[in-house]
């Protein structure tokens, strides 16, 4: 039997619309929000479920996104349809299931009846302009149950007075918990890329990201992101919806650029050329220092260039948070790239007393990063794995440190020791790969996986062919230097087999144009 | 851009109106370069009624706090509450200026 919900007597639209609006600074809790806002239509139609909808993209369908019903334990919550079971309290209930997604319909658009597997509901729109052109209609609430056959005038015109304030609660409080979720994907992002690769390209993509999402929060129209070097000077980073070439010409120097800020001031920042701002058109520019431990990493601008587009107290809020992640992930990548710096100094230096042990290894390890950047480049590589390649030549057989010379465990495991010396850096994966791979045969027949082909990394193919060069290129205790043209033809004899042909047949370019670092050796071989 | 000036125990009070953004920070570097003009120049500036203030109008505050500062003059602001308050917050110039909550308190410390 279904329990009868008297309508009150008389509604204060007013107040009911207050409290809708007092819903957004009440709480920032998404749930919580659409609760009160819930609370608030079933007042206005004194009936005790209400279904809130939202529309998907795309505006065919709408998804169940909230509901505030009955408690599960409350008898009178009985309906026709399926039931669902829910715990709630602690204990295990079945209670009849609303339909999870609907099919849009025109007649969406305005109040009507409609029957559910739980019950006949009240139909309301929640349109956000007119209800009848894409995106007008962003969701719709269901209230009920009722015996009405039409939604009464009463409830009708009590609904209307509310709709614009809680069409307004429902997408403020939906976009910004989509921000609040990107937000915590971004920073996520931040945490795996700083671990996996954590190349200043990704924290530019990040800070680039946090900044379109600043703007899509606070509804301005543009901004950039700023940050100082070692020497103090800015520069920007990112920047989204300025004027062309606007990141290439800024003036940013401390001295007379757009924005007056030094840390002697405590990092107080503020517009020093308004005259420039003029000139990019700007309406208002809201740019805040980003600070960590009373030094400046940098400046967030949001910028908007139409009358009327203020900033509001909301959008303040939005910024800051913006501001703060942006700082974290500045200051966070400053940290790590600081240590990783002072890391693989350490290792190189390892490497270098490894090389200093005899006298016809000294200074081999510089002289295999030269040379394998070079057949990188020539190889075609590109600029991320050509650097790779370098950083990996100077280190790449620190792994024979602290083993007994000659010995073969030594010898065969010393890619892979050295690898994971630096493995977990956020440095380019083509370093560590180059590293462990160095001694892999494109046939197969090298160590100390037995890697072949393709399965090798680029960086490691280019790095086999540089020690390769380099080792006999340079004279040694029982055999003098091979000259340039004794090495281009052994090169091409293990092209296919121990080398790449791609990397070899770059190498033995450089090698016909002598533009290959290699120690000094003759030109061709003496006749003795 | 929409002001008044009054005067309160020798010290000339500019209340302010609206928001003060790139457009109006124009003019408001032309009213308090006015009035700052000599080592005597006691000038408070009323935001009680500016619903918003950008990085523009934090910059020509600045500016003429140094330029009073520089002619031994005396300069502040009174009445910033709610979103402008913050913003001199989250641009750290809440440190740099003279701030008092009240006209009274303003020109109580300006005057002589």
């Amino acid at each position: 039997m279904m329990t009868r919900f008297r309508r009150t007597a008389t509604v204060d639209e007013d107040v009911l619309t207050r409290r809708l609006l007092a819903v957004l600074t009440a709480t920032s809790e998404y749930r919580a929000r659409l609760d009160e806002a819930l609370d608030v239509v079933k007042e206005v139609a004194a009936r005790p479920d209400v279904y809130l909808y939202v529309a998907e993209p795309g505006n065919r369908r709408f998804h169940l996104e909230h509901t505030r019903a009955r408690p599960a334990a409350d008898p009178s919550r009985m309906a026709p349809g399926p039931m669902q079971t829910v715990l709630e309290g602690g204990a295990e209930w079945s209670v009849p299931t609303p339909p999870f997604e609907i099919a849009r319909i025109d007649d969406d658009a305005n109040p009507r009846v409609v029957s559910s597997p739980v019950g006949q509901l009240y139909s309301l729109p929640l349109a956000a302009g007119d209800p009848e052109r894409p995106g007008g209609l962003i969701g719709l609430v269901r209230v009920g149950p009722v015996a009405d056959q039409e939604v009464p005038r009463a409830v009708v015109r009590a609904y209307e007075s509310i709709a614009s304030a809680l069409t307004l609660v429902v997408g403020q409080a939906r976009r910004e918990e989509e921000l609040r979720q990107r937000l915590a994907s971004a920073t996520a992002q931040v945490e795996a890329s700083r671990k996996l690769a954590g190349s200043a390209v990704d924290v530019e993509r990040l800070v680039a990201l946090l900044l379109e999402m600043a703007i899509a929060g606070t509804r301005t129209e543009a901004g950039f992101v700023a940050v100082r070097s070692e020497s103090g000077e800015l520069a920007v980073r990112a920047a989204t919806g300025m004027p062309d070439g606007f990141a290439e010409s800024v003036d940013l120097s401390p001295e007379s650029g757009l924005f007056d800020w030094s840390a002697a001031e405590g990092g107080a920042l503020f517009l020093r050329d308004l005259e420039a701002a003029e000139r990019l058109g700007v309406r208002s520019i809201l740019a805040v220092p980003l600070m960590e431990a009373g030094e400046p990493l940098g400046v967030f601008a949001l910028v908007t260039f139409a009358e009327g587009a203020d900033f509001d107290d909301h959008d303040l809020s939005l910024l800051e948070a913006f501001a703060e992640q942006i700082r974290l992930m500045l200051y966070n990548a400053q940290l790590f790239g600081s240590f990783t710096e002072r890391y693989l100094t350490t290792v190189e230096g390892l490497a270098h007393a490894l090389d200093a042990r005899r006298p016809d290894t000294l200074g081999h390890h510089h002289a295999v990063s030269a040379v394998a950047e070079a057949i990188a480049r020539e190889a075609g590589l590109g600029e991320p794995e050509a650097e790779a390649v370098r950083v990996a030549g100077l280190i790449h057989d620190v792994g024979l440190a602290g083993s007994s010379e000659g010995s073969w465990e030594s010898d065969v495991e010393h890619p892979t020791v050295g690898a994971s010396l630096v493995a977990h850096l956020p440095l380019h994966p083509g370093v560590s790969g180059a590293v462990a791979t160095h001694h892999e045969w494109f046939d197969g027949w090298g160590f100390p996986a037995g890697m072949s082909g393709e399965e090798i990394p680029p960086t490691g193919r280019a790095l086999a062919v540089a020690e390769f060069l380099v080792e006999l290129a340079s004279p040694d205790a029982v055999r003098p230097g091979w000259p340039r043209d004794k090495l281009a033809a052994e090169l091409i004899q293990r092209s296919g087999s121990q080398f790449d042909p791609t990397v070899a047949d770059a190498a033995a370019r450089l090698l016909a144009k002598d533009a290959l670092p290699l120690p000094a050796v003759a030109i061709t071989t003496q006749e003795t | 851009m929409d002001h008044e000036i009054s005067e309160q125990r020798g010290v000339k009070v500019m209340h302010l109106h609206g928001p003060i953004d790139v457009s109006r920070a124009m003019e408001l570097r032309d009213l308090l370069g006015a009035q700052i003009d000599s080592a005597s120049a006691r000038v408070l500036v009323d935001l009680t009624d500016v619903s918003l203030i950008d990085s523009s109008g934090i910059g020509i505050l600045v500016t003429a706090h140094r330029r009073a500062d520089g002619q031994g003059a005396r300069f502040g602001l009174a009445g910033a509450a709610g979103t402008v308050a913050r913003v001199f917050e989250m641009t750290r110039t809440n440190k740099l200026l003279s701030l008092y909550d009240t006209v009274e308190e303003g020109v109580a410390a300006l005057g002589d």
